[in-house]
This record gives C-alpha cells, structure tokens and sequence, in this order.
C-alpha cells in the first residue's frame, strides 16, 4: 500500500470513527434519559467499536505521513479525543460505570468534530518539530488532557446526581456521590501528574530547540495556569476538605482551561507554540 | 489566652496553605493577564488597540512586561518563601509520622471494630511504603529548587544574540569570545519545505587563543567553553554598494531590519525593510510567492533629516536613487542568528522538576500501607486492619470533610 492509500484509509476510518460517536452519544442518551438498560449496553459496544476505528484511522495515519500524527490541530485534537476515550473506557472497566459515558461522550464528539473542521493536509515538520522529544511530550499530554477530560465527566455526573431524584436506575448505574467524588479526585491525580510530565518534558524540549526552557509561550502559560487551578484543587481536598460539590466545579474549571490551553490559546493568541 | 505579637501572626500567615492559595491565585490572574495582553510593545501599541485610558492602565501597572515586572517577581518571592516556611514546619511533622503515624488511632478504630472482647492482646504493627508520606513535602521543595534554579539561572546566566553570513566573525558581547560563521546550509526538501538549518561554528576564546569547531541545528545545539550554542533564526541579507556620483563609496552587508547610514551625509539613512526572494504584486500586496531566488526584491525606506522621503520596492542590481547618492542591493543571501546561553543553574531547575514528579508519584501511587494486628494471649489473631481498609477510611473521611488531622 502507498502512503496515498493509507490516508484515504485513514480519511475512511476518520469518517466511521465519528459517526461512531454520534451514535454512542445518541445511545447513551437514550440510555441515561429513558434509562434503557439496553441502550447502555449497545452504546458501549458502539462506543468501543469507534474507539477501535479510531484507533485504526490514527494507525493509518502515522504510516501514510510516516511519522507520528500529533503534529498539528487536527492530529493532536483528534489524539485528544482519542485521550479521553482511552481514559475513558480505562475508568468506565475499572469502576464498571457506564453512565459516565452519557457525559464523557459529548465531549469526545465536539472535540472530534472540532478535529474534522481543521485541514487534514499531511505537511512535513518543521525543524522545531523534528525531536524525539515531540512524541514523549504530546503522549503525555494526551492521556493527562483525556484524564481531565474523563473527571469532567465525572464531575459532570456528580453535579447532576445531586439535582435528580434517586430511582433503582441509577443506584445500579451510577455510584453514589461518594464514589463519585473520588473517582473524580483519582481521575484528577492521574491528570496532573501527566500535566507535570507535559511541562516537564516540553520544557527540555524547549531548552533543545529554543534554547530556553521557559520563555512565557501563551502555550506554556497556559499549561501553569492549569497546572496551578489543579494544584489548588489538590491542596484545598486535602487539607481544607474541599469536597463535592465544590471539588465538582473546581474540575469542570480545570477542565475549561485545559479546553482554552488547547484550542483558545492556539486559535486566539499567537506563540511559538502556534502549529500546535 | 496569649494574644499573638504582629510578628507571630505575619509569620503565621506566611506559612499558612490560605497564603500559599492566595499567592498562587494572584500568579494565575497574572499569568492569564500577560498571556492576553500582547507583551513587550511599544506604548503607541496599547494606545491603539485597547484606547488610551486603558492603556494608562496597562502601562501604569506593568501589565505590558508582566513576567519581569517588580510585583509580579514580589509575587514569586512571597511564594518561595511561603513553600520555604512551609517545608520547614512541616519536615518534623513528616519525619514523626514517617517513624510511626496513627497506631493509637489505628488501634483505637480496630478495638472498636472487633466483634469479640479482645480482653488482653499484644499488638503486631508494619507499614510499608513509608516513603510515600513525604510527598507533598517533597513537591513543595521540588517547586522551590525549580523556580530558585529558573530566578538564578536568569540573573547569573548570560545571553547573548549574534547574527552574520558566512565568513564574518562577530564579538560576544562582555564574555571575550568570538563566533565566527563558517557555514550556514538551509537543507530543503523536494517541496521546497525547509529540513534544517545547519550553521557551522568556530568559537574562539580570546584569553587563551583556543578554538573549537562544530555545528549549531535546530534542536541539535553545540557546546564549547560552557555554553550552549543554538541555530535560533534566520533571515536574508544583501550587500548594499553606495554610489556618490557613481563613484562608489562603500560596500556593506546589510540585514532584513539593518540601517545604513551614510558618512559623508548623516541625515540620509537606508532601512532594508523586507526581502523577496520570489517577488509577486497580488491584491493582497507585495508577496514572494516562493522561497527560491527566482525574482528577488528588496522593500525599502529612505529617510532624510529624520522624515521619510522614500518607500518601496527594488529589483537586485537595481539602483535606489537619492542624489547625489545611488544604492545598489545585490548579492542576496541568508543571513543566521545564533543564540549563545550558559545557565549555570539549569541544574538545579532539572533537579526541581525532577523532584516534583517524583514526589507526585509518591503522594498519588506510593501510599503508605499498614497493617495492624490484635493477638490474643494465644497467639490468636483477634483483630486487624490492613492499608486498603484504612485508605478507604480515609477517604470517606475526607469526603464527609472529617480528614483525620494527621
């Protein structure tokens, strides 16, 4: 196969991957709404089987460009989408908690199609781009951005159990607010020591191509302030019993500025960081 | 109740989490500021994009060069200050628990919990993963070493530009170095996409007349004489001969921004605004259409006496008239900026991150586990709490807002 075939595979699977979502988010909808056991049941295959598809299209990608996709703002908003699904599909096994993914699929949705929006043309790299440090800096800030993405949901879920009336629907699907909370808080812990590693990493980077290791980019400006809502969020659980509720929005703010730092930042302020 | 003395509470503030909150929450407003606001402009730049009473604003709290603004490096130093005081209180605190935390409490919980008279019983304590109980102090000295290493770096470091084509040889300013330019090779691929820039250096030490060779890429620097050497930039560059009543008088290099001010008459001046290597006038105006020489053009600006009396476009080997004097660009060719550093401290900056990740580790994953076990005066085991059950206790304590004051 010529790396022509293998983009237009991608283009292909790109194309069903998103359709997968729209329908697992339709499905967990019909799920969480109409509390179709059912409806939970299909929307996690269909959910799994997009995941897989975009898998296979992200695959297709690096061998068709030759080169790992997490270059530009359509490979790297589509390896965020794909962040938040793996993260996703890691916690929803691990808490069995299949609810979640009425929330977290959405997100996984709009990023996508933010994604489909952008140029899917294949560019070489600049010379800044062309490190091994590129790979070990946006994988880390794939799963820490997809952690986030997942405690949003989380947190989501929370902010929305705590107004709905407490049926056997969701004593069986979703956990109780304490459990909630802490998956949140887990979720959360895992996102900010990936964030930690994104920083860390991007700066020695920086140090190599930029010669400095921190110059106040937006990009990495951005990334402290994050760095720093998530920080307070640890501090003020910990030892202020900052919990809940207010953990809850402390997240969803989180979660907004890691939105701002990925796509606001590069669309509305200009940096070195611009073809990211 | 002794009243507190001013002193002890200032000291008291200063260490406390509310100050450090307050602290980091000011940094991140400023943080958020200096990302919006463009930084670094010239005056008129605010007048004319935000208005003229806001750009009072801006100018007159700094918000323009907020990063190395006087209450912003205040900001900071509250803020190692705070993470100082704090580590210190709280080392004893962490060594104590990190010895044997909780056994009473611990006890206590599994006397109550036991279904049985426990009566008299010998009590069998381990904790493993002790370790991990020094996390977030460790975090807090990781963030300290890492912004010390980044204040000392910039205040001790040295950093320095030059920029030449090959064959000049320029002077570091203040080091007794010299850089000369070798070579410099733009490599391109078949698209005409840029692979890399690769300058070949020579350094010179001037106090001991040695020398070292190498070569400077993008994201491959050079070392030599402790400092590190970076490809940073690029740019084109012309030779510019200056005709007086076509006699010529000098011949300089001049670089894409560079003025060239001529002897004989002071107030006439050359600013080389911009090139085109592939020169194309289009409804957007003047373009290159390519990076390749294949039409190139210089934009200029002539000034007399302070006043613009020139602007425009000119062909290479093309005369840019102003009697008596006539200007003749020619010779094109890239230009390259070298980026020269020494960080005596970067060290210690690695050492701080280093230390972070290693203390989040150990506070998300590397929780101390313990296990307490009740035997009778049989050797019977009548009790026992293992780390799983007291973590979760934990953390339902937390969620109710009852953390165990530890």
């Amino acid at each position: 196969m010529t790396a022509e075939m293998f983009l237009q595979t991608e283009n292909i699977l790109f194309t069903a991957a998103v359709a997968g979502y729209l329908a697992a988010t339709a499905l967990y909808f019909v799920f969480f709404a109409v509390k179709k056991e059912g409806a939970g049941q299909w929307a996690g295959r269909v959910f799994a089987a997009a995941f897989a598809l975009h898998t296979l299209a992200m695959t297709a990608r690096g061998i068709g460009a030759g080169r790992l996709p997490l270059t530009n703002q359509y490979e790297f908003a589509t390896s965020f989408a794909w962040g938040i699904s793996l993260c996703y599909l890691v916690f929803m096994i691990k808490y069995k908690f299949r609810a979640l993914g009425a929330f977290v699929s959405p997100v996984i949705f709009l990023i996508i199609g933010y994604a489909a929006m952008q140029s899917r043309e294949v560019r070489e790299l600049m010379p800044a781009l062309r490190s091994n440090w590129l790979a070990i800096h946006v994988s880390t800030a794939i799963i820490s951005y997809g952690a986030f993405g997942v405690a949003f949901g989380v947190s989501m879920v929370y902010l929305f159990r705590g107004r709905m009336k407490e049926d056997a629907f969701h004593q069986k699907e979703m956990p109780d607010l304490e459990r909630l909370d802490l998956i949140s808080y887990r979720t959360v812990s895992l996102g900010f020591l990936f964030l930690t590693l994104v920083i860390i990493t991007g700066a020695i980077w920086a140090e190599r191509a930029w010669g400095r290791y921190w110059s106040w980019d937006p990009k990495e400006t951005w990334s402290l302030i994050t760095w720093i809502i998530y920080a307070l969020y640890l501090h003020v659980r910990l030892s202020r019993g900052w919990n809940g509720k207010k953990a809850a929005w402390f997240a969803v703010i989180g979660f907004i500025c890691v939105v701002f730092t990925y796509i606001g930042v590069n669309t509305w302020i200009p940096g070195i960081h611009s073809y990211a | 109740m002794k009243k507190k003395s001013v002193l002890q509470s200032v000291f008291g503030f200063l260490h406390s989490m509310k100050c450090g909150i307050l602290l980091l929450l000011l940094i991140a407003a400023a943080c958020t500021a200096g990302s919006l606001i463009l930084q670094d402009q010239i005056p008129a730049y605010y007048e004319v994009n935000y208005g003229s009473q806001m750009a009072r604003w801006i100018l007159t709290l700094q918000l323009d060069r907020i990063f190395t603004c006087s209450w912003f490096l205040l900001l900071t130093v509250f803020l190692c200050l705070n993470l100082a005081l704090c580590s210190v209180t709280r080392f004893g605190v962490t060594y104590r628990e990190s010895r044997r935390y909780n056994l009473e409490d611990r006890k206590q919980k599994l006397l109550t919990s036991m279904k049985e008279d426990a009566g008299d019983v010998v009590w069998d304590y381990r904790c493993r993963r002790r370790l991990g109980l020094w996390g977030p102090w460790l975090c807090h000295v990781g963030l300290l070493l890492l912004i010390a290493g980044f204040a000392l770096g910039r205040q001790f470091g040295l950093e320095s530009y030059i920029y030449g084509v090959p064959g000049e040889t320029k002077t570091l300013e203040e080091t007794g170095y010299e850089i000369t330019i070798e070579d410099f090779q733009i490599d391109l691929r078949e698209d005409a996409t840029v692979k890399q820039y690769t300058a070949s250096l020579t350094i010179h030490e001037q106090e001991s007349g040695r020398s070292v060779f190498g070569t400077a890429q993008v994201n491959y620097p050079m070392d030599a004489f402790g400092m590190r050497i970076y490809q940073n930039s690029t740019g084109w560059a012309c030779q510019v001969d200056v005709y007086r009543e076509d006699v010529l008088e000098e011949t300089k290099l001049l670089c894409v921004g560079e003025v060239l001010s001529v002897e004989s008459m002071p107030d006439l001046a050359l600013v080389f605004q911009k090139f085109y290597p592939d020169y194309a006038m289009t409804d957007q105006g003047a373009v290159s259409i390519s990076s390749e020489l294949k039409n190139p053009c210089a934009g200029f600006l002539m000034y007399y006496d302070g006043q613009v009396i020139a602007a425009d476009t000119v062909g290479i080997d093309h005369a840019v008239l102003a009697e008596p004097y006539r200007f003749v660009f020619h010779d094109p060719q890239p230009y390259t900026l070298i980026q020269v550093l020494r960080d005596p401290f970067q060290w210690l900056a690695a050492l701080g991150g280093g230390v972070i990740l290693l203390s989040l580790l150990l506070c998300f994953y590397w929780r101390p586990e313990e296990t307490v076990t009740a035997r009778g005066k049989d050797g019977r085991v009548c009790g026992w709490f293992h780390s799983r059950q007291v973590t979760r206790v934990w953390e339902e304590e937390a969620i109710q807002g009852k953390e165990e004051k530890r």
